[in-house]
């Protein structure tokens, strides 16, 4: 199943986005270019600021670990340079996490499963806030299972009994910029694993002519995300096509 | 941003001769609320309140934790509002607003302090065990009347929500699964909820459910949270201009029709999504209450 997408849900931020797939439901607000405080001011490009906050309780090492991997990603597709000394701010709420905050997952695991979810919504977001990228990227859940076949977005059943877990995130031209992975595997199992992630993440906004090219591979190769965003630019230009 | 970006001069004179005019710029009468949408997530303890674009989403959940020392038959409940950038990037993260302070006081002063939930049920064994319930409290977006909207979520969470049901032998304590065993409702003693006032022209003008224009412009304001019986669990006014006596014992007229408005429809949401999970009618044969 595509995961199913609300493109600004929310009046205030400058871009906003609810992202659910099987397992959680991240909400994205996207705010910037804005003035940045002295202390984090950057000469000759734009912070990018991340925050995370988790469903229950306050932020913790959990969360400032995903913001540190959060950043690293969006700062390879944000367009920094060409809002220097500015501030774009980057705000994730996790509204629903696979079991619990993963408490029954395993060491490990609930971070791993709610980062393309993050990634995804803080894509969509930007998107949606007319900050500029690069290109785009998007992120997917790889599971290995315990036979050693790979489930691309799992469920919270296959969550549970996988040998491990990888969240890939691919740029637009196959750049592979995110690689999260726990559990037990070697490199060839890494490896393929890359591979599927790849193909799925390209799918996700591969146009037409490519998709059918995806097809033939067992991917499930709906481009989600090019749909979600050609049907924004739609809405945005009806006012256009109706004069 | 360290701060709200102010309204323009001419955007606060129209606001205000409008007002003079009996007229919101919106069209609402003067005591009306906007449209008021309530919604329940997947999870037991979910709640999103809408107040026009205001939007609020509580969730409620437990663990369990050692009882302090000094209080032994009561579990711990806490409320946490902290307010991000996704509500408006005035506010900054790590760092307390004034209107997080207001917040967090205010829900404090409803619905903890007038003990609307019944602490003394969530203690498992005295001294020892007790469910630590907290409530959070998370601003998605920020169009006024935050504190209303807040103690609405809040209540119809606090309401949705269903613990773990336990059982003690001697000294052992299980916890049962939602899996094993059907959840059990918290036990509320009443349903307290705020009515925020907005007042203008040396309290001529009684507005309810300000918008954030409306908010700015005000020259204070007067906060009263009661439950449907009429009790008053508290009055707040913290600063602006000062208001006739008269006036406040008016607002609570007002306050009290409202809050019975509040009550009926957080009674009838929670019932439409009782019926919602209800599938099959299998629900009062797994209810914890039946004998075993």
């Amino acid at each position: 199943m595509p995961p199913q997408i609300t493109t600004s849900p929310l009046s205030r931020p400058d871009g906003s986005a609810t992202y659910t797939d099987a397992l959680s439901t991240v909400l994205a607000a996207v705010n910037g270019p804005l003035e940045v405080s002295r202390r984090d001011e950057l000469p000759s490009e734009a912070t990018l600021e991340i925050h995370v906050r988790p469903a229950a309780g306050v932020g913790g090492p959990r969360e400032r670990w995903l913001e540190a991997v959060l950043h690293a990603v969006l700062r390879s597709v944000v367009l920094v340079h060409l809002h220097p000394r500015a501030l774009v701010q980057v705000s994730l709420q996790v509204v629903r996490e696979p079991a619990g905050g993963g408490v029954g997952l395993g060491k490990g695991r609930g971070e791993v499963a709610v980062l393309p979810a993050l990634v995804n919504a803080a894509v969509l977001a930007l998107v949606g806030g007319g900050v500029g990228l690069e290109g785009m990227l998007s992120a997917v859940l790889v599971a290995v299972g315990g036979k050693g076949e790979l489930v691309v977005a799992p469920g919270v059943e296959v969550l549970e009994g996988c040998e491990s877990l990888h969240a890939v995130a691919c740029a637009a031209g196959g750049g592979l910029v995110m690689d999260e992975s726990t559990g037990r595997f070697d490199l060839g199992v890494w490896g393929e694993v890359v591979e599927r992630a790849r193909e799925a993440c390209l799918a996700a906004f591969a146009s037409k002519g490519e998709d059918e090219a995806m097809a033939n591979g067992d991917v499930e190769a709906e481009p989600w995300m090019r749909q979600v965003l050609e049907e924004k630019v739609r809405d945005a230009n009806a006012w256009r096509e109706s004069t | 941003m360290p701060r709200e970006a102010e309204p323009s001069n001419n955007a606060k004179a129209f606001l205000l001769q409008a007002l003079r005019e009996n007229v919101r710029l919106d069209g609402r009468a003067f005591d009306e609320f906007r449209q008021i949408d309530l919604s329940f997530g997947d999870e037991y303890g979910v709640a999103t309140a809408r107040l026009g674009k205001t939007k609020v989403m509580v969730r409620v959940s437990s663990e369990v934790v050692k009882a302090s020392a000094d209080r032994k038959f009561d579990g711990v409940f806490t409320i946490s509002t902290e307010l991000s950038p996704i509500a408006s990037p005035a506010f900054e993260v790590g760092r307390q607003d004034q209107a997080e302070v207001l917040l967090s006081r205010i829900l404090e002063k409803t619905i903890r302090r007038s003990g609307a939930l019944d602490t003394e049920s969530l203690c498992i064994i005295a001294g020892q065990k007790c469910f630590h319930v907290r409530a959070d409290v998370h601003v998605l977006d920020h169009d006024g009347s935050l504190v209303d909207a807040s103690c609405l979520a809040l209540v119809a969470a606090l309401m949705h929500y269903r613990r773990p049901d336990f059982e003690v032998r001697g000294e052992e304590v299980q916890i049962f699964d939602p899996r094993e065993r059907e959840p059990i409702k918290l036990s509320m003693q009443h349903q307290p909820f705020c009515v925020t006032f907005g007042y203008y022209e040396d309290g001529s003008v009684m507005l309810l459910d300000s918008t954030l224009l409306e908010e700015q412009c005000r020259e204070g304001e007067v906060m009263i949270s009661m439950n449907r019986f009429g009790e008053i669990c508290q009055i707040a006014k913290y600063s602006g201009e000062p208001v006739d006596a008269m006036s406040v014992l008016n607002c609570m007229n007002v306050a009290l029709e409202k809050v019975k408005v509040f009550d009926k429809l957080v009674k009838a949401k929670l019932e439409e999504d009782e019926k919602r999970r209800d599938v099959g009618g299998l629900m009062a044969e797994l209810s914890a209450e039946n004998a075993r």
